[in-house]
């Protein structure tokens, strides 16, 4: 079991055989708490199977090509849990499209990509990662899993204070990757991190990440689109 | 498939939506090198075998996906 990428391009709506899906769409839901529901796959099926793929290594990505309403959100769930990337192409033009498309196909398939990965993020004492946000499998507290991962994907991870950090010693953060690369060799990549810890309140502000900052409230409204309102989320 | 013996793709249809499997002993993946007309040839006969069948295009996207998988995973 290596791993594998699957790339799924769809005209229109999954109607026959598992996890048919129907015209769920609701213009009278929208703006409305039962507007979330849209934004979570119709069947458990998919959301198992994409569980399915990612334990066994396999990535998905989706391209969608719908002249009606599709239910993105249900076989969406394929890539996101898979780590792979969903293509959005409504009422499809050749003439307009064709260029664009062909630059995503020609990506997918000639960047390099790695299969059947684990991530696992490790702090120093008086640290701990609290929440991780992306589009992966968590098994568990501590392992995220990917069935295709490659230099174009992102996760965020947050980390909160466990105890009194030393502000004499640096704090520690490491990313470690285990992966089938893709002539498939097993291999482990570690990401080392050292930080300067503070007691001054004016450095922690002043040598803060604000583009760090931004993207982990712009990555956890989007994250929980699916779970509160919207105009709340908006907070 | 393992199809570099042979010079045409060969199409198999598996109609049993609720218990997809692949029916080739070996697998159906091949080298992309060694079968590149065989590919190209499949690629050719796509738009046709998508074209309006008289009973309608229904499509079962979640049973080809298990499909797939089955074939991914030994």
């Amino acid at each position: 079991m290596l791993g594998g990428q699957v790339n799924l391009f769809l005209s229109g709506l999954p109607t026959l055989g598992q996890g048919k899906l129907t015209v769920r769409d609701d213009p009278t839901a929208y703006n409305t708490d039962k507007e979330k529901a849209l934004f979570t796959a119709a069947d458990p099926f998919w959301r198992l199977t994409a569980e399915e793929l990612a334990e066994s290594g396999v990535g998905v990505n989706v391209f969608f090509f719908p002249d009606q309403y599709t239910d993105v959100a249900s076989v969406g769930t394929l890539a996101s849990i898979t780590g792979g990337e969903i293509f959005f192409h409504p009422k499809f033009s050749p003439v307009r499209d064709r260029d664009t498309l062909y630059d995503e196909i020609n990506r997918i398939l000639v960047r390099e990509t790695a299969y059947n990965s684990t991530i696992r993020i490790r702090c120093s004492n008086g640290l701990r990662v609290s929440d991780h946000i992306g589009n992966f499998y968590q098994r568990s507290l501590t392992d995220l899993e990917f069935g295709t991962i490659d230099d174009a994907k992102t996760l965020t991870a947050i980390m909160k204070h466990d105890g009194k950090l030393d502000d004499r010693l640096p704090a520690y953060v490491q990313i470690a990757v285990l992966y089938t690369s893709s002539n498939g060799k097993r291999r482990v990549r570690c990401l080392n991190m050292s930080f300067t810890v503070s007691s001054l309140i004016g450095n922690v502000f002043r040598f803060a990440d604000l583009d760090g900052a931004v993207t982990v409230f712009l990555k956890e409204g989007e994250s929980r689109l699916d779970k509160i309102a919207r105009d709340s989320s908006r907070g | 498939m393992r199809q570099s013996d042979r010079n045409v793709p060969t199409h198999m249809v598996v109609s049993d939506l609720e218990d997809m499997y692949i029916p080739l002993a070996n697998g159906f993946l091949v080298d992309p090198l060694e079968s590149r007309s065989q590919v190209e040839m499949l690629l050719d006969r796509l738009p046709g075998m998508a074209e309006n069948q008289p009973d309608g295009n229904r499509i079962a996207a979640g049973s080809a996906i298990k499909g797939a998988l089955a074939g991914l995973v030994r």
